[in-house]
């Protein structure tokens, strides 16, 4: 499984931090599950609302997540880069995507079925022990960055 | 200039001691007139002692006594008439040196419209201080210290106190209240005094503490007091001191208190304190004060003029966008803490004389020793803080500062300066370029006041130095700030400065530089920026990350974009909400600090919130908190450390900040309320 001549899956994994702590045969497993995916600069990954079958791990470049805002341009909140998670929710049974993901610069991406991830671990537990607490530790930084959007830092800024 | 320390009496004091009559008093009144003194002492007004102008014996409160409980304060008749039998009413001696009210500068329309600025002029009066306490003296002591021995003196303040003659009465008896004897302070007068009266059964035994006092003693030409009098100012002060009932322990006090800052007993007080202020108007050492803008009705003059501030209002701890200390219990243990702990390493000695007086004069009763009695009885645990990078216990304080060499009264006049360029950075933030006066000198990190007459002053980063004028970049979001930014060129304001400490530049020499920004944080990180990617052989390495909260609000875009291609400088900025016009990063600045170097050293600077992130995602990273610096914000009024509006914990961010290296401020930067 290597249609554009990119190296071996496996390989692309083990550099990964976020995959870090699964052991070989885990590796090889996943691997068996992904495929690396390009989009140019400006192209549309997911939309808000997507069935949402793939999860990502940014490989290249840089994507942006945003909400459409009717009447207006979509608001972009947070933008993903090498080795960031991307589209985690997939991992989640029946989830569609919670927001619009866009290229911002050209980005190379490993995809991962979210339905093969999520039988893999159930399979094997210590896998999915080792994969939730990644994607737990993503979701955890997100949330609270998200919590200083929120309080809008610079806004009331006395200085 | 330093004013002079009135020297004890070198020889026994036995043999210098004299005594005299009422009628000799009324000679020492009189001569002190003659000298040029104004006569101030004690005299009954609207029911209380109050000092005040005396033209003679008769004036004194004679056979008054006055009645002190906490929340109480009556006159009543004494059997006797003794002069001085009561113990101190609501006016402390610091409404005559650290006057409720005084000018600090003028400003007017010189000939062709040309501003100017000077000091009000100030004529100081000679007054005599007739019946100063032993635990007043010590107050004196303490404002002496407070305004004339750090960097600045405060000219008003030390012309009066040198213009002063102090004449002390020893306290034969205490008052319900006074617990001046556990605090080391009285009520034996025994330094600090031109003379020294002690009043037995209508006479009065005086003694000499300076040459000044030695002359006017010799022209009583009183007789020599008899050795049982003598001995009776001993023994009375001493059994005085034996009978107060009310005692602080002061030991301990600032490692008790500032250990203790989440101890109950803080909402405990706080919900019986009004946050009136009486305590700090009638505390003898209390010294905090706010500024107010005058003009007259045509416009051509202005000034600014002090008043008696309280750290109980709001006003105290605010700054455009809030208050630092919105709770009244957070004012409180400012107060507290403040007076009893955080004075000792600021000033070398304990803000509190014992005088009692915030005890009468709390319209609820609150009683100082009591609240230090409760926290001493039961002090919270203390935090096993080994091995947390946050929030060590304040141990060791930091030592008392030493008096400075040489101090400079004229820096604290603003002085016209005209505006060259005002550059839009954003749609609210604008840099004034500012030519400053001759011999202008900063380094990256401090800031000037800025003013305008009749509008106000305010603190304001050194955002750089274009090779003829200083830079400030100024956001518009308070009366003075729109004012300012809404200068063109050729326009004047008022300039003092630079004050405040500076980014430590040469503690990252050979290591990775990391330069956090937050919004208008990069401002006083701009110098910084500069210096340290002026010098590549010093700083190798240096990493700019600016985190703003929309593309719009990024500072310094086109001096950035000219910084690309720098071989020393990695820039990486961020912002919190794009549009989709942005291919640059999104999200907050502290994400971009997950690969913090551990070799690194790190100036960070925004809004505190955003630096509390920072900070803790840099120490996360396993970088030792000495090598991470941060630049602080509170309500800098003067600049100097007299108005004590910009403390933070035992810290005057104006004097001792705003640059401070993060483990000294580490225990108070995870709290609210300071």
């Amino acid at each position: 499984m290597n249609p554009n001549g990119d190296p071996d899956p496996a390989a692309v994994i083990r550099e990964l931090k976020v995959f870090q702590s699964l052991g070989g045969p885990q590796v090889e497993a996943l691997a068996g599950i992904c495929r690396e995916v390009r989009y140019p600069a400006g192209s549309v990954i997911f939309r808000e609302g997507d069935a949402g079958a793939d999860i990502y791990v940014v490989l290249e470049g840089r994507v942006a997540l945003g909400v459409a805002i009717p009447g207006g341009p979509d608001m972009r909140f947070l933008s993903l880069g090498p080795g960031d998670f991307l589209g985690w929710s997939a991992f989640l049974p029946r989830k569609p995507k919670m927001s619009n993901a866009r290229a911002t610069e050209p980005a190379r991406l490993l995809s991962i079925d979210g339905a093969k991830l999520r039988s893999l671990c159930d399979q094997d537990h210590d896998m999915g022990y080792r994969v939730v607490l990644e994607i737990l530790s993503a979701v955890s930084s997100r949330l609270q960055a998200t919590r200083l959007q929120l309080i809008d830092m610079y806004r009331a800024e006395p200085r | 200039m330093e004013v002079e320390v009135k020297a004890e009496a070198k020889e026994d004091a036995r043999s210098t001691v004299r005594a005299i009559d009422r009628d000799g008093l009324e000679r020492l009144l009189g001569l002190l007139r003659e000298e040029g003194y104004r006569t101030i002492g004690p005299t009954v007004r609207d029911g209380a002692i109050v000092y005040d102008e005396i033209e003679s014996v008769r004036d004194l409160p004679a056979g008054w006594k006055d009645e002190q409980a906490p929340g109480r304060y009556r006159l009543v008749r004494r059997p006797d008439d003794a002069l001085f039998g009561h113990v101190v009413g609501p006016i402390s001696w610091k409404a005559f040196l650290f006057r409720p009210r005084e000018t600090l500068t003028a400003a007017a329309r010189g000939e062709g419209g040309a501003l100017e600025f000077r000091r009000a002029p100030f004529e100081p009066e000679r007054a005599a201080f007739i019946g100063v306490r032993s635990c007043d003296l010590a107050a004196i002591a303490v404002q002496d210290t407070v305004f004339t021995g750090g960097p600045y003196v405060e000219p008003r303040y030390a012309a009066l106190r040198r213009a002063a003659f102090i004449v002390a009465v020893n306290c034969l008896e205490s008052g319900a209240l006074c617990f001046c004897a556990s605090m080391g302070t009285g009520p034996r007068a025994r330094r600090g005094f031109d003379l020294a009266l002690t009043e037995i059964e209508g006479r009065f035994t005086v003694e000499a503490g300076s040459d000044a006092g030695r002359r006017l003693l010799e022209r009583l030409g009183a007789e020599e007091a008899r050795a049982e009098d003598a001995a009776r100012v001993e023994e009375g002060t001493a059994r005085c001191a034996a009978s107060m009932a009310k005692r602080m322990d002061p030991a301990g006090l600032p490692e008790l208190l500032l250990g203790n800052l989440d101890h109950p007993r803080w909402d405990e007080v706080a919900a019986r304190c009004l946050a009136c202020a009486n305590c700090t108007m009638v505390c003898p050492t209390c010294f905090c004060s706010t500024v107010e803008e005058t003009s007259d009705l045509t416009g051509s003059s202005a000034g600014r003029v002090r008043v008696w501030g309280s750290c109980f209002t709001e006003e105290h701890g605010k700054v455009h966008g809030g208050s630092y200390r919105p709770e009244i219990k957070d004012r409180y243990r400012q107060w507290l803490t403040h007076k009893l702990a955080s004075w000792v390493p600021q000033f070398g000695t304990s803000g509190c004389v014992g005088c009692g007086r915030c005890i009468a004069w709390c319209p609820v009763g609150i009683d100082i020793t009591e609240e230090v009695a409760a926290i001493r009885a039961s002090p919270g645990p203390v935090p096993d803080v080994q091995g947390l990078p946050l929030a060590p216990v304040p141990s060791p304080l930091p030592a008392p500062r030493a008096p400075a060499a040489s101090s400079v009264e004229e820096d604290l006049v603003p002085r016209p300066a005209a505006v060259t360029a005002a550059v839009r950075e954003t749609p609210d933030t604008v840099t004034l370029h500012v030519r400053p006066p001759q011999g202008f000198s900063f380094r990256p990190g401090q800031f000037n006041m800025l003013s305008l007459p009749g509008v106000g002053e305010v603190p304001i980063s050194i955002s750089g130095w274009d090779g003829t004028a200083v830079e400030h970049t100024i956001r518009a979001v308070g009366p003075v700030t729109r004012q300012l930014a809404a200068l063109r060129p050729g326009q004047e304001l008022g300039m003092r400065g630079p004050y405040g400490s500076s980014w430590p530049v040469d503690e990252a020499k050979g290591c990775p530089a990391w330069v956090v920004a937050g919004g208008l944080g990069l401002a006083p990180l701009r110098p910084l920026v500069r210096e340290l990617i002026g010098r590549p052989e010093d700083f190798p390495e240096v990493r700019l990350i600016g985190g703003s909260r929309t593309p719009g609000d990024i500072l310094f875009v086109r001096e950035i974009l000219g910084w690309i291609g720098r071989r020393n400088l990695q820039t990486h900025l961020t912002v919190d909400r794009a549009g989709p016009d942005w291919r640059g990063s999104i999200g907050v600045v502290t994400q971009l600090l997950d690969d913090a170097s551990i070799e690194g050293v790190y100036f960070v600077c925004g809004p505190e919130i955003m630096m509390r992130f920072a900070v803790r995602r840099i120490l996360e990273a396993g970088v030792p908190p000495q090598r991470v610096y941060v630049s602080m914000e509170r309500n800098m009024k003067c600049a100097a450390g007299f108005c004590g509006c910009c403390q933070y914990g035992p810290l005057f961010v104006c004097k001792d900040g705003p640059v401070f290296r993060y483990d000294s401020v580490a225990y108070l930067f995870e709290r609210s309320g300071f």
